[in-house]
């Protein structure tokens, strides 16, 4: 790249864009700008223009320096300083990283239910399911995340319908439901598997199964561990 | 302070129409004015139950529809004081009346009688939501069968979404060797299952046949057993505090012999 192109002046609809040059030291570039700015001298007499620079990443010293020179000149008169492209850059980062934020919150939003979900009742969230109450045979419980169950289980669950949420997991009281879903995965409960109403447990899914185990720091770590594994 | 209570259960055959049959007249027989009110338009048989069935002139659609004034429609029981019958129509059915008729209803009933029971349908359809539409409380029948507690926690659901949140449970045809041996649903589990406080406990009696077919409810007999859990059941709707029956009833030898000689419990 010559010399001559570290910096190039553009003029668009709503004034000039200053292009530096991205790789070049900045010192080259700011002589290059206020060289070029001075050539321009006649052609910019009188007119009142917005300015934006392209190009490179500045960092708020750089920024100063240019908006230094800018105020000490008398040859643009300018009306207005774009906001610097790396500024916008990281606004627009911080945006999508707040807009990604709040869509994987979708799936870490908590629906809580006080009552028992009986025969016929739907409940059907895009987030996580907390019951505070039993799951009844006949009631259906559709969770896009994890689903914790304060009772018993015993109607038709489906948990981690939303493919964003790592790990889904359903735990209850006495897991015998009717029938058990965890992503795409769906089992018919074990016809001799006792309903024990005192330990809580946790069903998760590994290697496209459901395991069913009493949950404890065992089981858990059973269940981060090898889908951890997998990437 | 009159209340309407109705007699409900999602599936059919479990006891509706006895239980409401039963618990009014044990009702009446303590000096209350009761209305049965049948609420099975086109299916309608608490008459028979009643022994009644002979003296229906007009009906409940006959009242809504105002072909006769409710005094008209009501047959005045034959044995007991203070007990009446509002028959259902057995030539229409349950499209004929609509919630808002019914609880209009209801309301004219509650100047003349203590309770109104209603006995409402099998199902969840429009019959089931006109007689729950003007309750104050429900009952809820069920057998100690799993499609029976089913049902009845569907029913329960619908009545807390219709609004009615006074209800108990009524657990009929109980047969306490069937639970010893575990063949049949202990009482305990459908207590656990539904959450609902328990009001009586039946137990599954041959006698109910006979003297359903004969149109004399058992709680006007005082030998039968399951006429007094129907009689508990009234004393508590009263709001007095009944044990619940004993239905440990040993009938083997051992146990007729240990009765004989005073070591029965």
């Amino acid at each position: 790249m010559g010399e001559g192109n570290l910096v190039v002046f553009k003029g668009n609809a709503d004034g000039i864009t200053v292009i530096l040059d991205e790789k070049a030291n900045f010192d080259d570039v700011i002589g290059h700008f206020k060289q070029k700015l001075n050539e321009s001298k006649a052609f910019f007499k009188g007119s009142k223009v917005g300015i934006r620079f392209k190009g490179r990443t500045l960092s708020l010293d750089e920024q100063e320096v240019l908006m230094d020179i800018l105020r000490h000149q008398n040859i643009i008169n300018i009306s207005f300083v774009h906001p610097f492209e790396n500024e916008s850059i990281a606004y627009d980062e911080q945006m999508l990283w707040v807009k990604n934020e709040l869509e994987s919150l979708n799936g870490s939003l908590t629906h809580f239910y006080y009552g028992i979900i009986r025969s016929g009742m739907e409940l059907e969230y895009p987030g996580n399911i907390v019951i505070f109450g039993d799951v009844n045979p006949g009631g259906v419980i559709k969770a896009g995340g994890h689903v914790i169950i304060f009772g018993m289980m015993k109607g038709k669950i489906h948990a981690g319908l939303d493919g964003r949420v790592k790990n889904p997991f359903i735990i209850s009281r006495g897991m015998t439901p009717i029938q058990i879903g965890i992503r795409n995965v769906i089992a018919p409960c074990p016809k001799d598997e006792k309903s024990d109403t005192d330990t809580l447990k946790i069903a998760y899914l590994l290697d496209e199964r459901i395991y069913v185990d009493v949950l404890d720091t065992k089981s858990v770590n059973h269940m981060l561990l090898a889908n951890d594994k997998r990437g | 302070m009159s209340e309407v209570i109705v007699v409900t259960s999602g599936k059919g055959g479990v006891g509706k129409t006895t239980t409401s049959a039963n618990v009014g007249t044990a009702l009446a027989l303590r000096g209350k004015s009761v209305v049965l009110v049948d609420a099975d338009i086109g299916l309608r048989n608490l008459d028979v139950v009643m022994g009644l069935e002979n003296r229906i002139v007009y009906d409940l659609v006959d009242v809504v529809e105002g072909r006769c004034r409710l005094k008209q429609a009501l047959i005045k029981d034959k044995r007991f004081d203070g007990l009446f019958l509002l028959p259902a129509a057995q030539t229409r059915d349950k499209d004929a009346v609509g919630p808002e008729q019914m609880k209009k209803l209801c309301d004219s009933l509650r100047e003349e009688f203590d309770f109104i029971i209603l006995d409402c349908p099998a199902g969840i359809e429009q019959g089931f939501k006109n007689a729950v539409a003007g309750a104050d409380r429900a009952l809820v029948v069920t057998t100690p069968e799993v499609s029976a507690v089913r049902d009845a926690d569907r029913i329960i659901g619908l009545l807390e979404s219709q609004g009615v949140s006074n209800m108990q449970l009524i657990i009929n045809r109980v047969r306490m060797q069937m639970v010893k041996r575990g063949d049949m649903m202990a009482m305990d589990d459908v207590v656990e299952i539904l959450a609902v406080d328990l009001i009586g406990v039946v137990p599954d009696d041959e006698q109910i046949v006979v003297t359903t077919n004969k149109g004399e409810p058992a709680a006007a007999d005082s030998n039968s057993l399951a006429g007094k859990a129907f009689k508990n059941i009234a004393n508590r709707l009263l709001g007095e505090e009944v044990p619940f029956l004993d239905l440990n009833v040993n009938n083997n030898f051992m146990g007729k012999l240990k009765r004989v000689f005073g070591f029965g419990n």
